[in-house]
């Protein structure tokens, strides 16, 4: 830190801030000539750095042309420089006459003047050269030959001049001394188990940038990858024997140039590698530092391959005997023991040691995103599993297991979730290993790849857990390390899945006898053609989809549903306002002024629909895991199932789609478990031994069905009687169609299986299934034939933001009813009615005594109707039917359900409000909550007779307090009567 | 809220008044003129339609449709125990944000009056009989007397249900 230098050094940051005057974002030759400066600045103390850095890569940004917002690029470059300056001399060059010179010439035609810059001088014409080639041809080369000459000019630099600058602090001394240590530690820390994740509490301020630049950063965003990418040559300098930072370089460069096949996956290997810089390097240091060029050539020459093998290369040591295995250790977290441990000295892999759990409390919010979307990753992962079962050949399929495997391990990196991380970091390099076709994926390998998922769904669970009370009671702990241990043998060849698999006896006795004899089944029942099947049922487990469609990347974007539902308002708003607008007299008056409104009515309900069409989501997901549930409990039950899905893409409200999950589960285990028989059986009536389900969806006449088929043996109404007779559900001379019969299984406590299993059999379910799918204002039916097999089909509605209602009038007011409780509306002759102690009323609808329930009298709006003036509607609730007797019937509509808000909460008889045709509000009955309401009204009606006498005096008291006490509502309820009476 | 006048701010002595200063809506209700801070106050429509809601307290008038929302409306009249005459010409729903949108009733909106923290005095005690905890102060304007509310306590948290119901669940 000689005098001399920091003349030095003040000169160039002077130079800088005299071109930052004129410059302009087509002027390469002073943006060249800057970045030269820029660089010879070299290392300087943090805070000056962190500023040359990003100053540099905001300059390389502008000449490579990857800036999106040139403009801003520019302002952030001047102001970089303009502190600078100030810190150096406290000559701040630059005024607002520059800046708005330079904003006009921003937007130049950059290669034109590139033609001028390479005859201008010679050094500007190499870095013109260099960026012509970057431009022109955007591969991995020409960015490897422009690496050199800014190595070159940065090695020219003086790295140990020092910017007097005021904000310099006491970080600085640490900022000197820390990479060395750092170092040090790499050399002297072998041992791998204590390497805590938490053990550095230093930050170097460049990592701790880059970090924080990680989570920004996507693969569009090219200011910020060329500042990381500048961060990452620095670091890489400065540690050395540390590759890491030049590795991660040159990913950050073939990201910028877009050589890589998945810019995604890409950025999420450079996060994970980010997340480990902070750390020191894996405990057996790879020596990388003469392959790195060589590596890069590699990387060239598979630029068209995809980014994991460019990477495997990338990352790849020459001399390593696995190096898929070594490669991935420095994005793995190196505090782990490196599983391929590349030291000599490690005879035997050390046991995966598990580590508590430790999330950042910052961190908390990526945690909860990570969750999310591994949960989708798992999904995926699950779907290709079993395609990769159906063809373990087919490299093309492992890779689309691999990859989301691979983005959860970059993540879990990141997040520093060691254990996630660590596990799926062992099957990736099993899975390569089947990929190279080093090892075929056995049933064994697929089995413990199914293992691994529920291993990784529970730890999630447990990250999800710990992520919502980080201090709350014990979080289960799945057992990671035994499964990275398993699979650490696996890989290394100290185990033999398949003989494990039968080992362990995890799936149950039955299944390696299974095993063998399943290939035959298959190949039978394709040869003999399923008798109850009336679809073709051939395509196994999985779904008859071309297989690209389950790796297709999705293309979406997360949305709040606050703001769905915002934007789901403001469309109702805008129809309501379109009808009052055409329907107006003064337009069907005007034939062009009514052409155009007949247009914006039509956009109008596009829209609408549009917007509606958001919340839906396709149903695949949901049958993807019944696909896993049918492989699961086939072997479990010891029979053999085929699973045909059809209609995955049909869409569904998302809340329908979260609901519907469980009941799917129940009809689906019971399909295998009652509905099947097992292969004897079948063979002995004649069918194949393989069952056969069918998972379908389709929309059907404005509602979605869910159909579970199957071709087992039916369901036996006679048997069906037999046993709720014994369990008492009906009684002996109940005359019972075959439907009727049918529907008994949905009777609460009626089970039917001989035998009680661990997957169905215990009579809970079935009563479950049909008020969780009453609740989505679904209804179930079934129909079957004894032998042949049954069909479940679940009829569900489109969405749940939507109902389809009847609006009656109580009054002056409007009630929606749902047309899905509707039995029938009626004007009642006399002799229907009859009543009890004068006050219940009844109704005889076909022999079936119905209870009147006087909404306007429930309601407080009008007194005691006449039903036989009226109008009664009877609906279904809980507790039988009931009858409404209403006013008048308006009409059907359809409605979207708005919640009254939270100060409704505890209302009874209310499901909620709608906006109805006029814009006025309407509310929507609830009938049970009707029931319930009334007969507590009829209860609470003769106290409050005698409450209000009591009260009466009260009455004249104000009730200011909005803190309001029992006592204080009573003498509210005193002014309620007062006021109504 | 900010205060009107820093200089003169010391003169009033309570230290909770010392933010009272500002802007507020000030309008009338039953012969007397009320304020609210103008920062709650989202928008002022005239009286719609509004459903009402059964076995809810009685000063909840119902629902309407604010663009899409569904939003309670508060008849201010009726929660502070005055006999209701009706709506006129004049009568306003004023939206207000206490956390959640509410409308409330009024009989007729005056105009906004910025107030000074020092014209404005603690609410004066009545004893038993009015409850003075839903005043923010009384603001002076002219000579004329603002009474300032405090909406949010007007408004309170509790649900609108009405409490016979709460009674007969209980």
């Amino acid at each position: 830190m000689t005098d001399n230098k920091s003349t030095e050094q003040s000169e160039s940051i002077r130079n800088l801030a005299k071109a930052a005057e004129q410059l302009a974002a087509d002027d390469l030759t002073t943006l060249a000539q800057m970045h030269g400066w820029a660089s010879t600045l070299g290392d300087a103390d943090a805070e000056s750095k962190a500023q040359l850095v990003e100053l540099s890569g905001a300059l390389e940004g502008l000449i490579i042309g990857t800036v999106e917002d040139t403009q801003q690029a520019l302002d952030r470059v001047v102001a970089i420089i303009g502190e600078l300056a100030g810190d150096v001399d406290g000559v701040v060059g630059r005024d607002a006459g520059a800046q708005s010179a330079m904003e006009e010439s921003a937007d130049g035609d950059a290669m034109e003047l590139l033609g001028a810059v390479t005859e201008s001088d010679a050094s500007d014409a190499a870095c013109a050269e260099d960026v012509e080639d970057v431009m022109q041809a955007p591969d991995a080369e020409a960015s490897v030959d422009a690496e050199p000459v800014e190595a070159a000019v940065e090695i020219e630099s003086t790295p140990d001049v020092e910017v007097s600058t005021p904000q310099l602090d006491a970080r600085t001394a640490d900022d000197d001394a820390e990479p060395v240590a750092e170092v040090d530690d790499v050399a002297v820390d072998e041992s791998a188990a204590e390497a805590p994740v938490l053990m550095s509490t230093y930050v170097d301020p460049r990592v701790e940038r880059l970090m924080d630049a990680a989570k920004r950063v996507d693969a569009t965003d090219m200011t910020l990858l060329a500042a990381m990418h500048t961060d990452l040559e620095v670091f890489s300098e400065e540690s050395d024997g540390d590759t890491r930072g030049s590795q991660l370089a040159e990913l950050v460069e073939s990201i910028i140039m877009a050589t890589v096949d998945d810019p995604d996956a890409a950025i999420e290997q450079l996060r994970a590698g980010i997340a480990a810089l902070n750390e020191p390097p894996g405990e057996a240091p790879l020596d990388l530092g003469s392959s790195t060029a060589s590596a890069t050539n590699d990387a060239e020459s598979v630029s068209d391959g995809d980014i994991e093998s460019q990477l495997d290369k990338v990352f790849g040591d020459d001399d390593s005997p696995e190096p898929e295995a070594v490669a991935e250790a420095p994005k793995a977290k190196p505090a782990a023991p490196a599983p391929v441990a590349a030291s000599s000295d490690a005879p035997v892999q050390a046991s995966y040691v598990p580590e508590p759990l430790l999330i950042d409390t910052k961190e908390i919010e990526f945690v909860v995103a990570f969750i999310e979307e591994a949960a989708e990753h798992i999904e995926n992962i699950e779907a290709a599993l079993l395609e990769v079962e159906q063809s373990p050949d087919d490299s093309e399929k492992i890779n689309e297991l691999f990859r989301p495997f691979h983005t959860i391990k970059g993540m879990a990196g990141f997040l520093n979730l060691r254990d996630v991380n660590c596990l799926t970091h062992e099957v990736e390099t099993l899975l390569d290993q089947g990929r190279r076709g080093e090892r075929t994926i056995t049933s064994g390998i697929t089995d413990l790849v199914f293992e691994v998922i529920d291993i990784l769904k529970a730890q999630i669970g447990s990250i999800s857990a710990y992520a919502s009370a980080p201090t709350g009671g014990a979080i289960p702990q799945p057992p990671v390390a035994e499964m990275i241990d398993r699979l650490r043998g696996v890989v290394a060849g100290r185990i033999n899945p398949d003989a494990a698999e039968n080992k362990s006896q995890r799936r149950g006795g039955k299944a390696s006898a299974e095993q063998p004899a399943q290939p035959a089944a298959q190949a039978s029942s394709d040869a003999s053609s399923a008798p109850a099947a009336p679809q073709p049922a051939k395509s196994g487990t999985s779904a008859p989809q071309p297989p690209k469609a389950v790796a297709a990347v999705e293309q979406s974007v997360r949305i709040d549903t606050e703001k769905l539902d915002a934007l789901v308002d403001m469309v109702g708003e805008l129809v309501i306002a379109q009808t009052l607008i055409t329907s107006s007299s003064a337009i069907s008056g005007d034939p062009l002024l009514s052409k155009n409104a007949a247009q914006v009515s039509k956009i109008v309900r596009d829209v609408q629909e549009a917007a509606m069409a958001m919340r839906m989501i396709p149903v695949k997901s949901t049958f993807q895991k019944m696909a896993r549930l049918v492989r699961d409990l086939s072997r479990k039950a010891g029979k053999q199932v085929e699973l045909a899905i059809s209609g995955e893409e049909t869409e569904l409200d998302k809340n329908v789609i979260q609901q519907i999950g469980d009941p799917l589960v129940h009809m689906v285990r019971n399909a295998v478990d009652h509905g099947l028989e097992p292969p004897d059986e079948r063979t002995a009536a004649g069918k194949s031994p393989t069952g056969h389900i069918q998972l379908n969806a389709f929309h059907h006449s404005g509602n979605i069905v869910i159909e579970i088929r199957d071709d087992g043996r039916g369901l036996d109404p006679e048997k069906l009687k037999r046993k709720a007779l014994e369990k008492g559900l009906i009684q002996p001379d109940d005359e019972l169609t075959d439907e009727q019969a049918y529907q008994l299984i949905f009777a609460p406590g009626f089970s039917t299986a001989a035998q009680i299993t661990d997957i169905s059999g215990r009579g809970v379910g079935m009563d479950v299934v049909r008020r969780n799918i009453e609740q989505l204002r679904g209804r179930v039916e079934i129909t079957s034939e004894k032998g042949r097999g049954s069909r479940f089909s679940i009829q569900l509605p489109l969405t749940l933001a939507i109902i389809d209602g009847m609006l009656v009038r109580v009054g002056t007011e409007r009630f929606i009813i749902p047309t899905t409780m509707i039995e029938q509306a009626l004007r009642p002759k006399p002799e229907q009615l009859s009543t009890v102690q004068k006050r219940g009323e009844l109704l005889n609808v076909r022999g079936k005594l119905v209870p009147l329930i006087q909404l306007g009298q429930l309601f407080n709006f009008t007194g005691r109707v006449r039903p036989s003036d009226a109008m009664v509607v009877t609906a279904h609730t809980d507790d039988g039917d009931i009858g409404l007797v209403v006013d008048e019937l308006v009409g059907q509509q359809q409605v979207v359900i708005k919640s009254l808000g939270e100060r409704f909460q505890g209302l009874r008889g209310l499901a909620g409000a709608a906006i109805l045709g006029d814009g006025r509000v309407g509310l929507i009955l609830d009938p049970s909550g009707v029931r319930t309401a009334h007969g507590q009204w009829e209860g609470a009606g003769i106290q409050c007779e005698a409450s209000r006498h009591a009260s009466d005096g009260a009455t004249d008291e104000t009730e200011w307090s909005g803190t309001a006490d029992m006592s204080m509502r009573s003498a509210e309820s005193g002014a309620t009567a007062t006021v109504e009476a | 809220m900010q205060m009107g006048n820093d200089d003169r701010a010391v003169a009033i002595a309570e230290a909770p008044q010392m933010e009272l200063g500002g802007k507020y809506l000030t309008f009338e209700l039953g012969g007397e003129v009320y304020g609210v801070p103008i920062l709650q106050v989202r928008e002022i429509i005239r009286v719609m339609d509004i459903t009402r809601v059964p076995h809810t307290l009685p000063y909840l008038r119902g629902v309407f449709n604010l663009r899409g929302k569904v939003i309670p409306v508060i008849d201010l009249r009726l929660r502070f125990g005055m006999s209701n005459s009706g709506d006129s010409e004049l009568t306003c729903v004023i939206v207000v944000d206490v956390g959640a949108q509410i409308g409330v009733v009024v009989d007729e909106v005056r105009e906004v009056h910025d107030i000074r923290a020092d014209n404005i005095s603690p609410p004066p005690e009545f004893g038993a009989s009015v409850d003075t905890e839903c005043l923010l102060g009384m603001g002076k304007v002219d000579g004329e007397i603002k009474i300032l509310l405090d909406i949010d306590r007007v408004l309170g948290k509790e649900p609108f249900i009405n409490a016979r119901e709460a009674e007969a669940t209980a």
